[in-house]
């Protein structure tokens, strides 16, 4: 029976491209652009959001191309075999680096705010057993998983930003249309690390339904450029651009402010760091599942649940290269620039090409393909 | 083979757990915290520390519980309330903590302040909403009064913060708005609290100047500070003087609307208040009629001059006295003239005292009572 | 349609199909010989050997089963007929001499059940089920007339899943009874009742119901693989087949519905589902059935939406307090507790001062006492059975409180934790609950919140990858806008005028089941 088909929906490939943008970006965001800029930070998020339109735009493109192909494939056909499994390879680094840091900065969190005297790496470690369990049932129940969980998490965040808004000013978004062009450049980068985990899309687009409306994928960017329009609002009115500098995680400070009273509950904040959980998990799950998906494809394994496992001990390590904080955001902030770009941006997009010159080129030769 | 592992891990993860499981009942939920400078005695050893630490916890009774108070000295919160687990039966727990009574002999040491301020807000269990208070003698003293409504004092000041726009005269004193103003210009008020025999009164503020205490400002003149911030809800406890009697009128102050009114070399600031008011009572067989709008019309005219005499005083005294810019004219030149904000942010220290701040006040009298 | 027609077509009447390899012989004796020694040490098989004809020279031999018969048919339409009818109104002597059979099947015997079969086994098991055999002499088939007919309970109200308003039928252990119950509601020649035997020695009779133009067929053809499949001595009761044909039997979710409500199944037949009833059981079977359909209650269709929208949320509101009550007790007091305001901390704190046992230990101490209390309360008779809930929870907590042991407020979460698991419709739904509540109990005593979250994860990861019968069992939550129409039916219920589509799971074409023929102007008052 249909029983593994391993087939999702476009609507839930949309929540799964959501649910992976919202992960510990979301924390530092903020502090990242009050860097920048002091003001009308909205108008830097709206461009990265157009910039990362493009890029799903490109993944997009990819899959609607060559329907039902895994993306090892489509690299081998493009880039031939040889560099296909070089650059396979560099996306399980990859893979391996993006949930290693992301592994890093939700452990140091929950320390810091539920758990302050639990291990970091009990902490790390029973995460990424949880997303193994996920891996190795694959990309189905992830699909449903993410469309069970993005309503739930986005109704609960968002409903606890909105209480933050009770004693919120909101003078301290002003003042608006000062920003110039360059500050928008340079905030930019900053911003596009918020984003990262859009490239699942390339790995989980062979198991679409209809790859033919893959183009819908960039709904999910403008619902979690939204969404981060909505944190950085909430932020910014809340503490003002000055201090919101000082702070290591401004979007979980908010919520210290709320208050309700005559709630069951003094401090949301603990509700915060479930929600938190949640969306973590939903991020390190997919990057994780796409790292098992490029390792089968490389290794032509059948057995996916197998291969599962052998990726934890190369995650906890690559959590534990940072000493601390202040190196966890230095490695992030390079890995980002210059891997992420490459793996996410360039490759796709030469990738994109070689397929256009080859579909223009040798229409005839397509029974080769 | 995966599974039989996966199950080995979580039995020793199970196993050795627990890392972070204390019992409701065996925490000190410490509800106060008071913090005195401490002078050292010619016997102290140097490594004594600077501060000294008040804390107040609740007993753990089901009945007439009262405050326990135990003091420390100590260089820092953190290390205060590690060194306090040697001394004590339970872990000492910050997450209740609602209020931190500073001695204004720390506030009048920058250094020292901001050493306090950086161990408040940089605790993960101190919440911003803990109520920061300056208070002129000790703060231990606070900490071991036992108020006699409330046996519990930490919960007694919270209390009194939590109706603050309620009641005229007390600054907000969260935590959170004062690091938030701290940290944008180092100026702030942060509300005054004084001992009783058995309760606490909290009235007046300190003025913060660049993390340095800077001078009281009294209870009247913080009431009009709050109207013209936009603070509070309820002007009350005001009356004027109507043909030799004291009428009472409740005010309702609403946002207050600033402006700029740019001179070219000197910045001129115009705030604008209205309030809707109640007179609350006149005198016994009174002469006036004060279903007649002549009399309302009256009353309001000499509450506005009242009312603009003691904002214009209060403004002087800031202007003049403290030379502290508390009222936001810094933030509102910043959100809403950027440019100009931009070349005075520099000296504004400077600026501010010789700025121009003019006050419209205007009352609209809605109630007269019930009685002709 | 062919592939329907082999796997569902009528079983036909041919006795190729009869079970067994001994033919029956053309010699009364022998058969009756190899019979005798087949049901040797049966001492409930009753054996008629008879004479009928005018001369009374046809020697004839009744089989059939004390206790399972219909005495009635026995006496009156096999025994008498044969014997004393045919002698008053006899047939054409030549017939009856060359063409027996036909004889007495066509003109003698009156029963309305009838058939041929060819072998002696076939012929055994029949006389097992409850019919009785009639072995002519000189004729190579053997009679069995339908007299099935024993001793069963009326049809009652079910003792499970109660309801205010709605039917006040219940199940009972007879098959035909069953199938005749939902055959009342379902007045449809599309309505089908497939049977089967399953068990090797128990041959225990299994129907499969469905409604043929809207259940889905690879759900059918699934289900006809698996209850082939199943090799087993003996079903004992439904729970056996739900087991066998269940998608992932590790799992402590139930991913079958089962009911004692005629209502339940055949409303679950008119969405597409297909029903299966097991012989000697009073519980049936639905098929697909997510956990949707278990957190719904018959009565939420009967009575008006509001009301019904309102239980059902509270009653998804009820499962979440009974899976994670306990567990965030503990998390928030052990581990945060700076979740509390102070006053409710204080309280809490102030009583449990004194208690000795960590509060997870004292949640674990509760709460199996509860689960003991609970399973002494089954299982004693029933007016025992509640003295004893009683006198448990109320005695045992109050000496436990006054002895220090466990605190009031742990009383109170574990109790409201037990009521509000008793508000779960589906029985087994709330066992799985249960154990996922002490599974949730251990991981918050070691990891406070992130314990609760991260069993939480996997709970969810695990129900998300079960299916029952390639249907998700969380449909319609993890598609949430595909099956937009179904949600109307979950966490709430739509007034029943705007529920103009089955569920999803049914085939596509028969999506629609009200068509709204009222005029305009009617919906515009309402």
């Amino acid at each position: 029976m249909k029983d593994n088909s391993d087939i999702i929906s476009t609507n839930q490939m949309i929540f799964i491209l959501a649910l992976a943008m919202i992960s510990t970006g979301i924390l530092r965001l903020p502090r990242s652009l009050a860097d920048v800029v002091p003001y009308d930070h909205w108008i830097i998020l709206l461009v990265t959001g157009l910039v990362i339109t493009a890029v799903i735009a490109i993944h997009a493109w990819i899959v609607k191309l060559r329907p039902g192909v895994e993306y090892f494939e489509i690299l081998g056909e493009s880039l031939s075999r040889p560099i296909a499994y070089i650059v396979a390879l560099a996306y399980i680094v990859y893979f391996i680096g993006l949930n290693g840091l992301i592994v890093r900065i939700f452990g140091e969190t929950i320390k810091v705010y539920l758990l302050t005297k639990t291990p970091i790496e009990v902490i790390n470690v029973s995460l990424l057993i949880s997303c193994i369990y996920l891996s190795r049932k694959g990309v189905e129940v992830l699909g449903r998983l993410a469309a069970f969980l993005f309503p739930i998490v986005i109704t609960v965040s968002i409903f606890l930003f909105l209480l933050s808004f009770i004693n919120t000013n909101f003078r301290n978004l002003l003042p608006v249309f000062q920003i110039t062009p360059v500050q928008v450049l340079r905030g930019i980068p900053v911003t596009i690390l918020s984003f990262l985990g859009i490239e699942v899309l390339l790995f989980f687009g062979a198991n679409l339904e209809k790859p033919r409306e893959s183009m819908k994928s960039t709904i999910a960017v403008a619902a979690v450029a939204l969404f981060y329009l909505l944190v950085i609002v909430a932020t910014f009115a809340q503490f003002g651009p000055v201090q919101i500098k000082k702070l290591v995680w401004p979007t979980l400070d908010v919520f210290d402010t709320v208050q309700i009273p005559g709630l069951f509950i003094e401090n949301v904040q603990v509700v915060v760091m479930s929600a938190w959980v949640i969306a973590v998990f939903t991020t390190i799950a997919p990057l994780y599942l796409a790292g098992v998906i490029t390792a089968k494809s490389v290794t032509g394994f059948k057995d996916q649940a197998s291969l599962a496992p052998p990726f934890l001990p190369f995650i906890y390590f690559a959590s534990l290269i940072p000493k601390n904080l202040a190196h966890v955001y230095e490695v992030t902030d390079k890995f980002t620039f210059y891997f992420a770009s490459i793996m996410v941006g360039a490759i796709p997009l030469i990738v994109l090409i070689s397929l256009l010159i080859q579909a223009r080129s040798g229409k005839g030769a397509k029974g080769n393909a | 083979m995966h599974k039989k592992m996966i199950i080995f891990l979580s039995i020793a993860l199970l196993l050795t757990g627990c890392w972070d499981k204390v019992e409701i009942d065996e925490r000190a939920h410490i509800s106060a915290l008071g913090i005195d400078r401490y002078t050292p005695g010619p016997d102290d050893e140097e490594t004594v520390g600077r501060h000294i630490f008040t804390f107040a916890f609740p007993e753990l009774k089901k009945e007439g519980a009262k405050d326990v108070v135990i003091s420390s000295v100590g260089d820092n919160l953190y290390s205060v309330s590690r060194i306090m687990a040697s001394r004590s039966n339970k872990e000492f727990f910050l997450g209740h903590l609602r209020t931190v009574v500073v001695g204004v002999d720390i506030a009048k040491n920058p250094a020292d302040f901001r050493h306090i301020l950086d161990g408040i807000e940089n605790n993960e269990f101190l919440s911003r909403r803990v109520v920061l208070a300056l208070t002129e003698g000790s703060a231990a003293e606070i900490i071991k009064v036992v108020p006699a409504m409330e046996n519990k004092l930490g919960e007694f000041i919270a209390e009194i913060f939590r109706r603050s726009d309620r009641i005229p005269r007390i600054v907000g004193g969260s935590a959170g708005d004062i690091l938030r103003d701290l940290h944008e210009s180092g100026n702030t008020i942060i509300p005054k609290i004084v001992p009783g025999k058995a309760d606490v009164k909290v009235a007046g503020g300190g003025i913060i100047n660049n993390f340095k205490f800077k001078g009281w400002l009294g209870e009247v003149e913080t009431a009009h500070l709050l109207v013209l911030k936009g603070e509070t809800k309820c002007l009350c406890g005001m009356s004027v003087k109507h043909k030799g009697f004291d009428i009472p009128v409740a005010l309702r102050p609403k946002k207050p609307r600033i402006s700029l009114i740019e001179d070219k070399d000197n910045i001129k600031i115009l705030i604008e208040v209205e309030m809707e008011g109640d007179v609350r009572q006149t005198y016994f067989e009174t002469d006036e009629d004060t279903l007649k709008s002549s009399f309302v019309s009256e009353i309001e005219q000499e509450m506005v001059e009242a009312t603009k005499q003691r904002a214009m005083d209060t403004i002087n005294k800031i202007q003049k006295e403290f030379e502290t810019d508390v009222l936001g004219i810094n933030k509102y030149l910043r959100q809403s003239h950027y440019k100009l904000w931009k070349e005075v942010e520099r000296d504004w220290q400077d600026i501010f005292p010789n700025i121009d701040i003019d006050v419209n006040i205007d009352i609209k009298i809605r109630r007269i009572g019930l009685v002709r | 349609m062919s592939l329907w027609e082999r796997l569902f077509g009528k079983k036909s009447e041919d006795t190729d199909t009869d079970i067994g390899e001994i033919k029956v012989h053309r010699n009364l004796d022998k058969n009756f010989g190899i019979i005798k020694d087949m049901l040797k040490d049966c001492d409930d098989v009753l054996y008629r050997e008879i004479k009928i004809g005018i001369e009374g020279n046809q020697r004839a031999v009744v089989i059939s089963i004390d206790g399972m018969t219909d005495e009635n048919v026995l006496d009156n339409h096999i025994l008498k007929n044969l014997m004393i009818n045919s002698r008053i109104a006899p047939p054409d002597i030549g017939i009856f001499k060359r063409q027996i059979g036909d004889a007495v099947k066509d003109k003698t015997l009156s029963a309305a059940e009838m058939k041929e079969v060819g072998t002696i086994e076939q012929a055994v098991l029949d006389i097992l089920i409850g019919d009785t055999a009639v072995i002519l002499d000189n004729y190579d088939k053997i009679i069995i007339v339908g007299t099935k007919g024993w001793e069963m309970r009326d049809v009652a109200e079910p003792e499970t899943e109660n309801v205010i308003r709605g039917p006040r039928q219940g199940f009972i252990e007879t098959l035909r009874v069953n199938t005749a119950l939902i055959r009342r509601r379902i007045r449809d020649h599309k309505f089908k009742i497939k049977g089967y035997q399953i068990g090797r020695r128990s041959q225990t009779d299994v129907c499969v119901l469905y409604i043929e133009d809207l259940a889905d067929e690879d759900v059918l053809e699934e289900l006809d693989k698996r209850l082939k499949a199943i090799d087993i001595d003996a079903i004992i009761d439904s729970g056996y087949i739900e087991q066998l044909v269940e998608d992932n039997w590790r799992s402590i979710f139930p991913q079958i519905q089962n009911t004692e409500r005629p209502d339940v199944a055949t409303a679950a037949l008119y969405e597409g589902k297909v029903v299966i009833v097991v012989d000697n059981s009073p519980f049936v079977l639905i098929i697909p059935s997510g956990f949707n359909a278990m957190m719904q209650s018959a009565e939420d269709y009967y009575e008006r939406w509001g009301i019904a929208t309102f239980i059902r949320a509270l009653r998804y509101f009820a499962l979440l307090m009974a899976i994670y009550m306990p567990a965030l007790y503990i998390a928030v007091t052990t581990f945060h507790p700076q979740m509390l305001p102070a006053k409710l901390l204080i309280s809490i704190a102030a009583n449990r001062a004194g208690v000795p046992f960590p509060a997870v230990l004292e949640a674990i101490i509760m709460v199996l006492t509860l689960e003991i209390l609970r399973e002494a309360g089954i299982r004693l008779p029933g007016a025992i059975g509640q003295t004893i809930g009683i006198v448990g929870a109320v005695i045992i907590g109050q000496a436990a409180v006054d002895a220090g042991i466990v605190g009031p407020i742990m009383i109170i979460i574990v109790s409201i934790t037990a009521v509000a698991s008793f508000t779960i419709p589906s029985y087994n739904l709330a066992i799985a609950a249960r154990l996922l509540r002490l599974v949730l109990i251990i991981a918050s005593g070691f990891l406070g919140l992130y314990g609760v979250m991260l069993i939480t994860m996997l709970a969810l990861v695990h129900l998300c990858s079960l299916k029952s019968f390639g249907v998700p069992y969380l449909t319609p939550f993890t598609a949430p806008i595909g099956q937009r129409s179904d949600l109307k039916d979950a966490l709430l219920k739509a007034p029943l005028l705007s529920m103009h589509y089955r569920e999803t799971t049914v085939r596509k074409s028969e999506r629609r089941r009200m068509l709204d023929h009222r005029d305009e102007n009617f919906n515009k008052e309402g």
